[in-house]
């Protein structure tokens, strides 16, 4: 039986590689524009919260709350509004990135120490000078941890996009689940998702390592 | 304004909304190009006082002055510039190279790179840090004595007339505090620069400061005086007690020799010889060593007298204030 539906196929790869391309183009777009939306969101949340502590707890628990929702339950209910459109899809994957990346930016600039704040205020930097020049490059490292756990949950998430039809590799596996159970079309297309994700933290990891040269050679 | 003393306090005091009272109104001045220790234990406001100097803590009441100006006329970010500030954790930014945490105030103040680049090679050799060796590290990559010197060379880069200083020696093994002490003390005197200084031990404020400010718990300044006037008349049994029971000692420590006390120089075989220049404590520790029971003074190898018991006596004696 797996003679004639196999699981893994080389020669599916090489008779569909224009389709793999193209999901994989839709897929990876999705997760960039979602992940681009949350961070648009969430960085200037963060900041609110730091001017206005006391707005902290609500930000972070509104953030929570939105991350309980199923995801199969959102894309119904944003369906609606953005209708069948990759938007819906991006929309609902920024939700969820949403709590994580608020709680990183939190997260990273309360960890830097109380020490560098108060020389950096008692040497006269401004609330501005404090926020650029030592705050946000010393949550930088935070910040990139929440963006590569983000990114490697938003690539598998972006396959429920199947249901209104822009889930890049979740449409292939979809469609192969249709097709009679199309092994090689489901595992090729299960095999891309984990790849991109792979490639994707990878390259995280090298632009934190770019970024963050004073935490080399601890 | 040159004759006005480079920071004065008066009556100054913090009280925050819950009625806790940090520090009670208190006085004081320091000379221009003078070091004053504020000392005392945990707790006594010694901190905030100094705090209050750079508006990092805005005074409930009182007037403090640098060169004469009100401070609260002051934009604070703009006064903190013209302040220099070492800490105890030394809050060097662990993202930056040595040479961009010392350029840090000159960054602030938009000098140009050139003179900026010039000033930190300067601060660093000052501190006897290689800027070629040590100017491209990260904090981390330095050992504590090395980042405390970093520290001094920050706040001092944008020549701050005024430098304010935390437990600034507290963080390092006693072997490097005592060398880090000696070579800030004399580059203090080479700068000039007028030095508020925060130190819990009493010993470091006796060797490095001018004037002490002993405090006591709550935020009262039991006094304001020189070292020697300190520990020979302390002014309440709080600061005699927080000076501790060797202050007659660490008095010695302060006190040059007395050359009209002593007796003819006589030429006894065996005795030791210190320089006319030598403290007292160092005087009376050839003193008890000595076979004779006597030292022999000299200046530049002429004999001027010798010291013995009796003298070291009565100089101490002579040096207790009326009370």
């Amino acid at each position: 039986m797996n003679s004639d539906n196999p699981w893994l196929s080389w020669s599916y790869v090489q008779d569909h590689w224009r389709e793999l391309i193209e999901a994989g183009v839709e897929h990876l777009g999705i997760t960039v524009a979602a992940i681009a939306l949350a961070c648009a969101l969430a960085v200037p949340l963060a900041l609110l919260a730091r001017r206005y502590p006391s707005l902290s707890g609500s930000i972070i628990g509104i953030s929570g709350v939105l991350y309980t929702i199923p995801s199969l339950a959102l894309i119904s209910v944003l369906w609606p509004v953005f209708g069948l459109s990759p938007l819906t899809v991006v929309v609902a994957l920024a939700v969820y990135a949403l709590l994580v990346m608020v709680r990183a930016v939190l997260v990273g600039l309360s960890e830097v120490p109380t020490g560098t704040v108060d020389a950096a205020v008692g040497m006269g930097m401004s609330d501005r000078e404090l926020l650029w020049r030592v705050q946000a490059p010393l949550a930088l490292p935070t910040v990139l941890a929440g963006l590569r756990i983000v990114t490697v949950s938003t690539v598998g998430m972006v396959t429920v996009g199947a249901l209104v039809g822009y889930g890049g590799y979740g449409s292939m596996i979809l469609a192969g689940l249709y097709e009679n159970a199309y092994h090689a079309k489901i595992a090729t297309a299960t095999i891309c998702v984990v790849l991109l994700a792979l490639v994707l933290d990878a390259l995280l990891l090298l632009l934190e390592r770019q970024v963050t040269p004073w935490t080399r050679g601890r | 304004m040159t004759d006005a003393p480079a920071i004065s306090l008066h009556d100054v005091a913090k009280t925050y909304p819950d009625g806790t009272v940090a520090v009670h109104e208190l006085s004081f001045e320091v000379p221009r190009g003078r070091i004053a220790a504020l000392v005392g234990p945990s707790g006594c406001g010694k901190t905030t006082t100094m705090r209050m100097i750079n508006r990092l803590i805005e005074p409930t009441s009182g007037e403090i002055r640098i060169d004469g100006s009100d401070i609260m006329a002051a934009d604070p970010v703009e006064l903190r510039r013209q302040v220099g500030y070492v800490i105890q954790q030394v809050g060097l930014f662990p993202h930056r190279t040595i040479s961009e945490n010392v350029a840090t105030v000159c960054d602030l103040n938009g000098w140009d790179s050139a003179r900026t680049g010039t000033r930190v090679g300067e601060m660093l050799e000052l501190v006897g840090l290689d800027p070629s060796t040590y100017g491209e590290r990260y904090p981390h990559q330095l050992s504590g004595g090395q980042r405390q010197r970093v520290g001094v060379a920050r706040a001092l880069a944008a020549d701050p007339p005024v430098l304010l200083m935390d437990e600034p020696f507290g963080a390092v093994d006693p072997v490097a505090r005592a060398r880090l002490q000696e070579q800030f003390f004399a580059l203090q005197r080479q700068l000039g620069t007028t030095v508020v200084l925060v130190t819990h031990d009493i010993d470091e404020a006796v060797l490095l400061g001018d004037r002490l400010a002993v405090m006591r718990e709550g935020g009262f300044l039991d006094q304001y005086a020189e070292p020697g006037t300190i520990l020979g008349s302390p002014a309440t049994p709080f600061v005699a007690d927080f000076v501790g029971a060797d202050r007659t000692i660490k008095r010695l420590a302060l006190t040059p020799i007395d050359v009209s006390l002593l007796s003819g120089p006589q030429d006894i075989p065996g005795q030791p010889s210190v320089h006319a220049d030598t403290r007292m404590r160092e005087a009376l520790v050839a003193l008890f060593d000595s076979p004779t029971g006597t030292v022999l003074v000299t200046r530049d190898g002429t004999p001027l007298g010798t010291l013995t018991m009796d003298a070291v006596h009565r100089a101490m004696a002579a040096q207790e204030p009326a009370a």
